[in-house]
């Protein structure tokens, strides 16, 4: 069971998966965003402190490891994952971000605004199924 | 269920669906530079019919620039070979100066330059910015700028890289009528920039710590000796 979270510059939730889809119950999907959210103050705190923009698991809960990539724009991916698989992270994220840019470069896409876009989700869930 | 939606078409070969998402970031292809100047000079007449003033033409062309400039730091940053992020004053300005203005008019700027009396302002000199190169500014337009533009450009970058500043364009030595003349960006970062720029990095933090208790720890050794004597 893995959670994405996109959080724009300004903490605002653009984008959310779950992966596998409908994996959670409502209760489960609230303490797993709640987690995110909690991990967005290591994240501030880690990304003026290195230059990467892949900066590994920068939180834990429970058995679980939140893990984040900041764009140059300080976008944030957040991901909440199992402990153990951690490979194909960067590879995953990578990925993610070329797609996120594509979105943002759209002229019709505002900052701030919630991505709605199927193919993008479709996408992330293809590249999940794929590195983790 | 998997197989059919690979099937589908999601991958990077598909021919199904057309969305941007299929579309490659890396190949660069250069615009025309007559399109390009026909572009930048609808952008002015555009701004010029919606605005009163020269101030508010400025303002204008900045706002349009900004848009342009928070896409750019994102396309620039990706398209380098090892992509990062900012984390200095210096380094996002390097970036500015040379990546950025590469990808955007194929050449780097005169200069970039530290104002002596502020802590916090810089400027950057360019000699003939590209989107005045066809732009002759009316006489009782005093002394606007069309590169207010780029200044927004600047500031676009600088704000979403989360470096947030105010940024203008200038003519320099406007009484010498120097051809091609000069344009001068001042950058002004706001105050949270300078103060996150002045905090101590983790590493200097730890190595106050250490010295802290280093000097601590032998005070300690010291009065114990003193008081065992």
């Amino acid at each position: 069971m893995t959670v994405l979270m996109i959080i724009s510059p300004k903490n605002r939730p653009v984008f959310e998966a779950v992966i596998p889809a409908n994996s959670l119950s409502e209760r489960q999907l609230i303490l797993s965003q709640l987690a995110i959210f909690a991990a967005l103050d290591m994240v501030d705190e880690a990304m003026w402190s290195s230059k990467d923009l892949y900066l590994k698991v920068v939180d834990r809960f429970n058995d679980q490891s939140v893990s984040a990539f900041v764009t140059p724009g300080n976008h944030r991916f957040m991901l909440l994952h199992d402990a153990r698989q951690d490979d194909g992270l960067k590879a995953f994220f990578n990925k993610l971000y070329e797609f996120f840019i594509k979105i943002a470069l759209n002229p019709f896409y505002d900052d701030e605004e919630p991505i709605r876009s199927k193919a993008f989700s479709d996408r992330v869930r293809h590249l999940a199924q794929e590195y983790l | 269920m998997d197989r059919r939606r690979k099937s589908d078409g999601l991958g990077p070969k598909s021919t199904q669906s057309f969305s941007v998402l299929s579309q490659p970031l890396g190949n660069r292809r250069e615009v025309s530079f007559s399109a390009y100047a026909l572009l930048f000079s609808e952008i002015v007449q555009y701004s010029r019919k919606r605005v009163r003033s020269t101030t508010g033409l400025e303002e204008k062309l900045n706002d349009i620039g900004r848009r342009v400039g928070s896409r750019a730091l994102e396309l620039v940053a990706i398209r380098e070979k090892v992509p990062t992020r900012s984390t200095k004053v210096l380094q996002i300005l390097s970036f500015v100066f040379n990546p950025v203005w590469k990808f955007l008019f194929g050449k780097q700027p005169e200069n970039l330059r530290k104002v002596s009396e502020s802590e916090s302002s810089y400027f950057i000199e360019e000699r003939d910015p590209l989107v005045n190169t066809f732009v002759s500014v009316p006489e009782d337009y005093g002394s606007m700028n069309c590169a207010a533009f780029v200044a927004g450009i600047i500031a676009g970058v600088l704000e979403s890289a989360g470096f947030p500043a105010k940024v203008h364009a200038y003519n320099a030595n406007d009484s010498e009528r120097t051809y091609p003349p000069m344009t001068l960006y001042t950058i002004e970062f706001s105050d949270e920039v300078m103060a996150r720029e002045k905090r101590p990095g983790k590493r200097t933090m730890l190595n106050i710590l250490f010295s802290v208790g280093v000097f601590m720890g032998t005070f300690a050794l010291a009065t114990n000796t003193d008081t065992l004597k």
